[in-house]
């Protein structure tokens, strides 16, 4: 793969335990909210339904009783090496060097969607239609998103949004904005789960709990050996969600190096 | 022309068009004005304000904190401050928001006019109607609630019993049943979980995790006793037939068959007692005759469950410090009384009932305002009881009803007779805050304000471990021409003459706060729940026997077994589905408009139907079309199907989207306490 993995000094990433997700959806509602994603009225077929964050259901693959479940939440996982960044032909998209978000510009997506191709985790949206906020629904949008027109690709980021608005407060405050706490930035999904299954912060700050939890013996990233480096990982004490993680052969075990071919 | 002339002129015509900016300028334009999109809705800022309150939309009382930006609510989100979720939100409570500006909302009072339609009318002449239908109906008039914790039911009773009536209902709900077994077994309060401080808790059929109880603290003692980076203090395990969303995350899942879950407890309560538990209990030798035929054996042919999975979870009871076993139905209610009796029964037998950790028996609540009907007689009025009588004559309607956010004819199974009820009812008035089914077909329909727009409260909700009660204040204007209902009853009975002790809504709050202790004023400041630690002791306590017994005499549905699978995501019946909640209706429970029926590969094989197969699921009650999809999670022999669906009212994001599994479903009796019963139904899979 092109490029090389950009190294910042902060790192927002996320960690999520799959163990204590109970797929219900109040992160992707919240999200919504937090976001302006405009409502849609049938949202069944998923490739067409805007889901910045998606819930997928896991199965161990094994029949009644010995069946497993799990939920997986996916938002779009900001990768190191980012494959949207580099098809990009307007530079719509790009790894942004203070904390590692992944940015979408939408004023200046041209809807090429190369970006949704090279998307190896389909965590991006194109906007087929126009966003539609029927009756009074536009009051409830929130003033630190702009809202997206038709034409153009869009994607979770990590609630940016709130990481500009939390070093403006620090700012206000005469205090470092690059030093801020952990507490200070949350994206909403992190804030929202009753599980406390999302986890949020600096995978770089030894005093952020995604630090520890990510070099975690049972943490995995998704297709991790593609190389595209996510800042999203994911925590489970089941091998067999950590398998579904990556196309593992049958005689190779997680956790372990990538193997030479 | 000639034809030399013509080509000359084509040429110039050519020559000039392009020389001239016409082309370029309509290029431009075309590609301005199909790419700038001048409806795309413009930000509009302002100072932003978070104020704490409480969901009234959520049944489980989630604390929450709105957003406001320059007036406007723009969100909810959870509050961090309340110990009651520290800041986790229900997906339901996180609609909130939105819900106040839904095309679905009843912004002026409306009246059915002769042809059937509705027209626009004052709130003077809405008024005016209300007074003359109450005086003309006197006592014959009936109310039903949909909010079954807030003090304002109080309020309505009042007004209720102000008239000579005592017909008042609850939406279903499990907290009846519960209430029910609750007393029956000698509790004198309300049956309390109290969950914090158990270290191992079974839960039969409750989808604690999603919509028992109060679902944002459940989850927040799962998160607190499931540390991702430490050991668990807590074992939590699941008896259902389907990994549902408590199952997936809970240390064991126990299969058991829909509707059998009274058995199951009962299996448990004979292994408990051949283990030489409860010798000391009064009544123990009565009971150990009743649970004699509950046998492994039985459990295994009735309840379908694995028996090595049974003695873990017997032996984890017998060795956990504060074990709790508790008890509910898949749909979060209808399923009776037995197997929340049996439940008790199992805790008395552990030795826990009444001790931390187990359940706990909470004061009873107390009336605010004298002509109110005590809590226990309020909520043992039985609506089904009420409607099925009125519909087969044996009843005489009552002239006058009044709904207040509640939808019973969406709400409850067909043979319930709700719609034939209300045919037979001369007149209906509806409180609603969204156009729902039943406010469908009601003479008047009056628009209420919303939780976040009015005062109101929510007082120890059904699963609470403790005493509690959160002040729900407003947060903005109503919006429309919505008015808090309270205030419009306590309106009409002073225009009626009739003394209901109060004078606003506030100062009933103000009356709540201060008959359990808390300051009104410093609770409308801060927006958290005040708790306390009241509760009964457990000496009046007895083994259940011969109801208990005639209760598990009813009917066990045998073949295909029909599991509701209920998630708030979906929105409440009173509700609708939200407008953001489209995105969480997974592919497995909605494909386009049809339901989907998730069934394993060997129920599949054995009905002969595939994945994505259109069948029908029919009941002697009804049927609904659906799609197949295969998931192992569920028991053989088992289809489930997701409620919350099939509304035909509301707005775009909850019509024509797939069909109301309570169209299938039918009501019981259950045998002994006269409860209904509707969450244990079989069903058939017809092909074609």
């Amino acid at each position: 793969m092109a490029g090389e993995i950009k190294e910042f000094e902060r790192k927002w990433g996320m960690v999520i335990d799959l163990d204590k997700c109970t797929g219900c959806g109040a992160c992707v509602m919240s999200c919504q909210a937090e976001n302006n994603v405009a409502p849609q009225d049938d949202a069944t077929n998923k490739l067409r339904a805007h889901t910045w964050l998606f819930i997928y259901r896991l199965s161990n693959g094994k029949q009644y009783p010995e069946h497993s479940t799990v939920y997986l939440p996916r938002p779009c996982m900001q990768c190191g090496k980012p494959t949207c960044v580099e098809v990009c032909p307007v530079i719509a998209t790009e790894k942004g060097e203070d904390g590692g978000i992944v940015s979408q510009v939408t004023p200046r997506c041209i809807g090429c969607r190369y970006c949704m191709a090279s998307c190896p985790y389909h965590a991006r949206y194109f906007n087929w239609f126009d966003p539609h906020w029927p009756g009074d629904l536009a009051e409830a949008l929130s003033p630190d998103v702009s809202t997206r027109p038709r034409g153009v690709v869009e994607k979770c980021t990590f609630c940016h949004h709130r990481w500009m608005l939390a070093k403006d407060k620090a700012i206000a405050n005469n205090e470092d904005p690059l030093a801020i706490a952990e507490s200070e930035y949350q994206t909403s999904c992190a804030e929202t789960c009753p599980n406390g299954a999302i986890y949020f912060g600096d995978l770089k700050n030894p005093d952020h709990k995604v630090h520890q939890l990510s070099q975690s013996p049972f943490a995995f990233r998704l297709l991790e050996r593609l190389g595209t480096e996510p800042q999203v990982y994911y925590l489970s004490k089941r091998e067999w969600v950590r398998r579904l993680g990556d196309n593992y052969l049958d005689d190779e075990k997680t956790g372990q190096p990538l193997r030479k071919l | 022309m000639e034809r030399r002339g013509f080509l000359k002129f084509a040429l110039g015509g050519v020559v000039g068009a392009v020389a001239s900016p016409m082309i370029w300028t309509t290029l431009y334009d075309l590609a301005y004005w199909t790419q700038n999109w001048g409806w795309i809705p413009r930000l509009k800022k302002g100072d932003s304000e978070y104020i704490a309150t409480v969901s009234k939309i959520c049944p489980g009382g989630t604390p929450i904190l709105v957003r406001l930006v320059g007036g406007r609510v723009i969100r909810t989100l959870g509050n961090p401050a309340n110990d009651i979720s520290e800041g986790g939100l229900t997906p339901l409570a996180a609609s909130e928001g939105q819900l106040l500006y839904t095309e679905s909302r009843i912004k002026r009072p409306l009246l059915r006019a002769p042809d059937g339609g509705y027209r626009v009318i004052s709130w003077e002449k809405a008024e005016g109607i209300l007074k003359e239908k109450t005086r003309a109906a006197k006592e014959s008039c009936a109310f039903i609630s949909g909010d079954a914790s807030s003090s304002l039911n109080d309020l309505f009773s009042a007004f209720l019993v102000a008239n000579g009536s005592l017909d008042y209902f609850f939406m279903p709900n499990e907290q009846n049943a519960a209430e029910k077994a609750w007393e029956l077994m000698g509790g004198r309060g309300r049956v309390g979980y109290d969950l914090e401080k158990s270290d191992y808790v079974l839960s039969i059929g409750a989808n604690i995790m999603e919509s028992w109880g109060t679902v944002a603290r459940n989850r927040k003692i799962f998160k607190n006793t499931h540390p991702t980076d430490a050991e668990r203090t807590m074992t939590l395990v699941f008896a259902g037939a389907m990994q549902n969303n408590t199952a997936v995350v809970s240390d064991l899942w126990l299969p058991t068959l829909p509707g059998t879950e009274a058995i199951l407890g009962m299996g448990i309560c004979r292994e408990l007692v051949s283990r030489g538990m409860g010798k000391s209990l009064k009544g123990i030798e009565e009971f150990t005759k009743i649970v004699q035929p509950y046998t492994l054996e039985m459990l295994k042919l009735e309840c379908g469950i694995l028996p090595d999975r049974f003695h873990t979870i017997i032996e984890g009871l017998l060795q956990a410090k504060r074990p709790l076993v508790l008890a509910g139905s898949s749909m979060g209610h209808g399923g009776g009384a037995a197997p929340i009796m049996a439940a008790i029964a199992a805790n008395m037998l552990l030795g826990r009932l009444g001790q931390d950790g187990n359940m706990i028996d909470l004061p009873l609540p107390r009336k605010c305002l004298a002509l109110a009907q005590a809590y226990r007689r309020a909520h043992a009025n039985d609506l089904v009881d009420f409607s099925q009588k009125i519909a087969e004559g044996k009843k005489t309607a009552p002239k006058l009803l009044f709904l207040y956010e509640a939808n019973p004819l969406y709400a409850w199974p067909k043979n319930a007779r709700i719609q034939e009820c209300l045919d037979a009812i001369d007149y209906k008035i509806s409180f609603s805050g969204f156009w729902d089914e039943t406010s469908a077909q009601c003479d008047l329909v009056l628009p209420s304000a919303l939780g976040l727009e009015r005062f109101d409260d929510v007082y120890t909700p059904y699963g609470s471990g403790f005493e509690n009660w959160t002040l729900a204040k407003p947060v903005a204007e109503p919006r429309y021409q919505a008015r808090p209902a309270g205030e419009v009853i306590i309106a009409l009975a002073e225009e009626l003459g009739l003394n209901l002790g109060v004078s606003d809504v506030p100062s009933l709050l103000i009356s709540r706060a201060k008959d359990i202790g808390a300051d009104f004023q410093e609770y409308l400041e801060n927006g958290l729940t005040y708790r306390t630690s009241a509760r009964y002791d457990n000496d009046w306590f007895h083994l259940p026997s011969g109801i208990l017994r005639e209760a598990m005499t009813s009917k066990i549905e045998t073949g295909i077994r029909l599991l509701p699978h209920v998630v708030y995501g979906i929105g409440s019946p009173s509700t609708g589905i939200p407008p953001y909640a489209n995105r969480i209706i997974a592919d497995y429970q909605l494909k386009q408009n049809l339901t989907v029926a998730q069934m394993n590969t060997e129920t599949a094989r054995k009905l002969d139907v595939v994945h994505g197969e259109k069948v029908k699921l029919e009941t002697d009650n009804g049927s609904i079309d659906v799609v197949i999809a295969l998931f192992e999670g569920i028991m053989t022999g088992v289809v489930s199907v997701t409620a919350g669906l099939g509304h035909t009212e509301f707005d775009r994001y909850s019509i024509n989207k797939g069909d109301n599994i309570l169209n299938l479903t039918h009501v019981h009796i259950e045998a002994g306490t006269g409860l209904p019963i509707w969450s244990d139904s079989g069903v058939k899979v017809v092909k074609g």
